[in-house]
């Protein structure tokens, strides 16, 4: 699934959550705790999925993370032998750079990812004005789960379509670990709600 | 006998079993492996299930409130270690190779490129290594069906709870908290299971 496919189809996951987070932000004012916990669950699915979108390409990403590195350790062999160190000196000093930058890598990436992702995906859409009922924005969660799960299969690719596979791309690639997130996020939003809907029907009937 | 080695002994409620206190990383890892082959059953449509594993992902979520120091590892440690070792011994190699020589800031800089390409390689390889070894895995049953596997977590989860729960500090004492909630997500959870 090419780049665009992909932000395309987050876009239109992204307007749903937003309409459904809309809905259950007016019901929520009550203070009800299983609404509230729906609320919270949906606003960190929002930046999840701005990260997943913000992922960069693997040849950019091996061109920027090689340049970093030719960076810092031509500035800090150059600080060392401006200091004056032996040669030991002149290893240590890049050497702990090295790992200092490396160290930094996870946070300086997810910064770049959600600032690429803002970019990408533009502003939150702003919900239609409408009072949508709490059983009709479950149904709106549900219709954004599936095209959540099948964009992140179509990312996955036809070909690995089956568990083990899945479950290596859980783990290891970058772009199908945030869907998969995404989609426990959802899916805990949809399960609180449910929660929330059969409490109000056992204490009617 | 001191206090620690007395409350040792409270949470060792099976004394034929080696371990004490369960550690509360090992617990997160195992629930991770479960949840991870639940919602992978789910997406392929092997285990159509979508209460479960999110159910599961909350308890998750308080045993790793719980932690002293809840930092996630590095998302796929072997693949971390392969690059580091290929990468460092390429850069070690071509340092030795080079002498004197690469010691001056370009070449050290070239030597660096070379071992971080060195590492990239290697994890490359094993992501190639590893689709071909899952095509060859079967599915096998779903550990989240496992009756089992509930009351293993929960023992482990009360254990630790148990031990955090009249600890002198009062953050450990707060983690017992976050343990109970873990264990009512985890009910919930053994709740929806099909009951055949």
């Amino acid at each position: 699934m090419s780049g665009r496919a992909l932000h395309a189809e987050l876009t239109a996951v992204r307007a749903l959550v937003a309409e459904g987070l809309a809905g259950v932000g007016d019901a929520a004012g009550a203070g009800q705790v299983w609404l509230r916990s729906a609320c919270t669950r949906l606003t960190s699915l929002d930046g999840v999925l701005v990260e997943a979108a913000g992922v960069v390409a693997t040849p950019v990403w091996v061109v920027a993370v090689s340049a970093v590195t030719f960076a810092v350790v031509v500035l800090s062999a150059a600080v060392a032998g401006m200091l004056g160190l032996g040669v030991t000196g002149a290893l240590a000093l890049p050497g702990t750079a090295l790992l200092g930058a490396l160290a930094a890598g996870p946070w300086a990436a997810r910064r770049v990812h959600i600032a690429l992702g803002r970019r990408r995906l533009g502003p939150v859409p702003s919900p239609a004005p409408g009072a949508a009922t709490l059983t009709e924005v479950s149904e709106q969660l549900l219709r954004a789960r599936v095209r959540l799960v099948s964009a992140a299969l179509r990312r996955a690719g036809a070909d690995h379509w089956t568990v083990p596979h899945l479950r290596r791309a859980m783990r290891t690639d970058p772009v199908v670990r945030r869907l998969a997130h995404a989609d426990l996020l959802l899916c805990q939003a949809i399960d609180c709600l449910d929660r929330y809907l059969g409490d109000l029907r056992k204490d009617l009937s | 006998m001191s206090e620690r080695v007395l409350r040792r002994l409270r949470a060792r409620n099976d004394p034929f079993s080696g371990l004490v206190v369960p550690r509360l990383r090992h617990i997160e890892r195992d629930l991770d492996a479960v949840i991870t082959d639940a919602q992978s059953r789910d997406w392929s449509a092997d285990r159509p299930d979508q209460v479960v594993f999110a159910r599961l992902a909350q308890a998750r979520r308080r045993v790793r409130a719980a932690r002293r120091f809840p930092v996630a590892g590095p998302a796929d440690p072997v693949a971390v270690l392969l690059g580091a070792v290929a990468g460092g011994g390429v850069a070690a190699g071509l340092l030795w190779a080079g002498g004197a020589a690469a010691v001056r800031p370009v070449a050290l800089a070239v030597v660096a490129v070379a071992g971080l390409w060195a590492a990239l390689v290697a994890v490359a390889v094993l992501r190639r290594l590893r689709r071909r070894w899952d095509r060859d895995t079967p599915p096998g049953r779903a550990p989240i069906d496992d009756p089992y596997l509930y009351a293993a977590l929960r023992r482990r989860i009360e254990t630790c709870a148990a031990a955090a729960r009249d600890h002198r500090s009062h953050r450990r004492r707060g983690a017992a908290t976050e343990l109970e909630y873990a264990l009512d997500w985890i009910g919930a959870a053994q709740s929806e299971l099909p009951r055949r």
